[in-house]
């Protein structure tokens, strides 16, 4: 291949592999799980206890029976003292609701009948008043979960069991703290992490995450990649293997996590973080440059971001703007629906920030995976295919006009988008800006500025709307590929069900079909089109959709330096000679030995993070 | 002294989300106002004590489910007549 020779700044990189490494036989164990998130973290385990609380099953001489019991009624005590704090502090901090949930939380430990049938365990059966406790609540969760469906239980059994756990937690002597008071800087363990825990986390004491459950996809990876912190998901038995105080090695990059490393693999570990901060200089450095190809097309840089706090420190970045700001987070750290005035706040904060540059609010995405307490009390058995995204929102006009309105307000004070999530019909469109009109029309009679031009685009993200592109095309101002969603809609694979997982290929022909007709579509009625998803930050997917002509990718604030630098490598008339071959390729596992046979040709080492 | 009345209702769970931790807290604790007296709450053929929270969480009250409410001694008919007044209101106040 031809290789141009104009390139201002050496692509090349230290290497993100480390030198030496040879964590077995210098550590306690070595726990493999999926990359979450690159990087490498080194500190104290926290660990956060989530549902699955270990227990043991002990017998108990008889005299010690009563103090056994006087053991339990001091530890609920001691919890109820702690919810009590924690209820005083979100009423004063979130609001009176998510105080009426601790209120729950002490009654459920101040219930007379199962205190009484605890202490009637540990009378009969002379067993440990832990495993007592344990097994008279899951006797309550197991009444609960045989009886309803999963949809309806599984909010009510959290509760049963977050109260369980922390009285469990007393038994052992182990502090129970939440993720919101983690004290000092943590690799934090965890079954797993749902938005709430990371709502309420302290984000500048974590410095990486372990969860036993989730794939790259999952809350937790996609959190610890806009946090820029490394991440294994999947990592079965973790939260029970790795005690709290050890000492934990998070390899984000292998999916490996090191316990207790002895000095040599500490010394290793330190050196290769060392390697890794040179490389992150290096891109720094790139950053300031252009992104655009050695044949000089350019192409948009964009962030993917999700909450408040992030805004300021990502608008300082180097990027084209926000390519994907998401509002759930706003909708599910409370159990309150968001206000006008709230989002707007919100809304208002990203478009100042970003300045001129464009920031694309999405409206609310809520379901599949992120369940809503108010919304998701019926039960689905497939909520990827079920009641989410735009669907909910055209159902309640009213809380989705409060969003609009909000989206409209800011888009007075910057470069607001917007655009619709889970589009598939036509008609989902025109009654989504049918009531984008009234939300205007609204603001109009009451005199308040918004920019009445602020470009409206339409997420493609399942096969119908490919398919349809033309169409959906006429009536948006952008299109914006949601690769996750595509993938998994068009290859009919859960992404987080570990059994078939290998199957969501994002390089397998049928999705890269897709994406170049979506590409088509756009680019015949003149809208420019971006790729919001996954694929974007992986350094042969960004190789190959700008291949396939997309304009810009939106992705992790960490991801951009890396992409920056992958696009100042290549050339656009050949990525698009690699993109026209891999459309006929047979299969993805083609298409990526093509992928890496075209890096390789440019001279960019990609690193074992794609 | 009507020490020993026993009153009965049925009642159906109007809340669109059933009856969820919040309001069946809300249920305990109107019921604890009259400690007097006893609460039975059954829901086909289930029966739970009514001031237990997690009695309360296992009935699985669903939006649409009939429940029957049994009271029993000291101001049973005003425990009663507090409960109806709840759940014809949706006890998600």
């Amino acid at each position: 291949m031809h290789k141009a020779s104009d390139s201002p700044v050496d692509p090349r990189l230290p290497p993100i592999e480390p030198a030496t490494l040879t964590p077995h036989g210098h550590c306690r164990i070595v726990l493999t799980g999926i990359a979450g998130s690159p990087g490498v973290a080194y500190g104290p385990v926290y660990l956060h206890a989530g549902a699955d609380v270990w227990v043991d099953n002990r017998p108990i001489p008889s005299e010690a029976v009563e103090s056994e019991i006087a053991r339990f009624i001091a530890a609920l005590a001691a919890v109820v003292e702690e919810k009590r704090e924690l209820k005083r502090r979100a009423e004063r901090e979130i609001g009176t609701a998510q105080g009426q949930i601790f209120e729950s939380h002490i009654m459920l430990l101040e219930d007379a009948d199962a205190i009484a049938q605890t202490v009637e365990c540990v009378r009969a059966s002379k067993k440990n008043v832990a495993y007592c406790y344990f097994v008279t609540l899951q006797r309550v969760i197991d009444t609960i979960v045989g009886t309803g469906s999963y949809e309806y239980l599984r909010d009510r059994v959290v509760d049963i069991e977050d109260v369980r756990a922390a009285v469990l937690m007393k038994l052992r002597g182990a502090e129970p703290q939440g993720l919101d008071k983690l004290e000092d800087v943590s690799v934090v363990v965890a079954h797993s992490l749902t938005p709430s825990d990371t709502a309420r986390m302290e984000a500048s004491k974590v410095v990486g995450f372990v969860t036993d459950r989730g794939g790259p996809t999952s809350h937790a990876s996609i959190l610890a990649r806009s946090m820029g912190i490394p991440a294994v998901v999947g990592c079965q038995g973790a939260s029970v293997t790795i005690s709290p105080g050890e000492m934990a090695v998070v390899n984000g990059f292998t999916g490996e996590v090191y316990v207790e490393p002895d000095e040599v693999l500490r010394e290793q570990i330190a050196q290769w973080k060392q390697q890794l901060e040179q490389r992150a200089r290096r891109l720094l450095e790139i950053s300031r440059l252009p992104s655009q190809t050695r044949d000089g097309r350019r192409i948009r840089l964009e962030l993917n971001i999700e909450l408040d706090s992030e805004i300021q420190r990502t608008a300082e970045l180097a990027s084209d703007g926000v390519g994907l700001f998401r509002t759930e987070f706003l909708f599910l750290s409370s159990d309150e629906w968001p206000t006008e005035e709230e989002q707007y706040a919100v809304y208002r904060h990203l478009a100042e920030a970003f300045g001129g540059r464009p920031v694309t609010i999405r409206t609310m995405d809520i379901g599949g995976d992120k369940l809503c307490r108010k919304l998701h009390v019926t039960p689905e058995m497939n909520p990827f295919l079920g009641w989410r995204a735009i669907r909910i929102s055209l159902a309640q006009p009213e809380l989705f006009g409060v969003q609009l309105r909000a989206i409209l307000r800011a888009s007075a004070h910057g470069n607001v988008q917007m655009m619709f999530p889970m589009i598939s019909s036509v008609e989902e469109l025109d009654q989504a800006l049918m009531i984008l009109g009234q939300a205007k029309e609204a603001l109009r009679r009451n005199g308040t500025p918004f920019n009445d031009s602020m470009p409206v685009g339409v997420m493609i993200e399942t096969p119908a709307a490919v398919m349809i592109g033309d169409a959906l095309a006429k009536k948006a101002a952008f299109f914006s590929i949601g690769t996750n969603d595509l993938i998994q809609y068009a290859l009919a694979v859960d992404r987080d069900n570990q059994r078939v997982a290998k199957l969501f290929d994002m390089f397998h022909p049928a999705v890269l079909r897709l994406i170049h007709a979506a590409v088509k579509a756009g680019h015949l009625a003149r809208i420019p089109v971006e790729v919001c998803g996954e694929m974007a930050h992986v350094p042969l997917g960004a190789l190959l959709l700008v291949g396939l002509g997309v304009d810009a990718l939106s992705m992790a604030p960490g991801s951009i330096p890396e992409i920056r630098r992958i696009i100042r490598g290549i050339t656009f008339a050949e990525v698009k000679e690699v993109a026209r071959a891999a459309l006929d390729s047979v299969s993805g596992e083609e298409v990526r030995r093509n992928l890496e046979r075209a890096a390789a040709d440019f001279g960019l080492d990609i690193g074992v993070e794609s | 002294m009507a020490t020993h009345q026993v009153v009965e209702a049925d009642v159906l769970v109007k809340d669109r989300e059933g009856i969820h931790l919040r309001n069946a807290a809300a249920l305990v604790r109107a019921a604890a106002q009259f400690p007097k007296a006893d609460l039975m709450i059954s829901k086909d053929g289930h029966q739970v004590n009514g001031k237990s929270i997690m009695g309360v969480l296992t009935l699985v009250a669903e939006h649409g489910a009939q429940l029957h409410l049994k009271a029993r001694g000291e101001e049973a008919d005003k425990l009663i007549a507090t409960l109806v007044a709840m759940f014809e209101n949706g006890t998600d106040q």
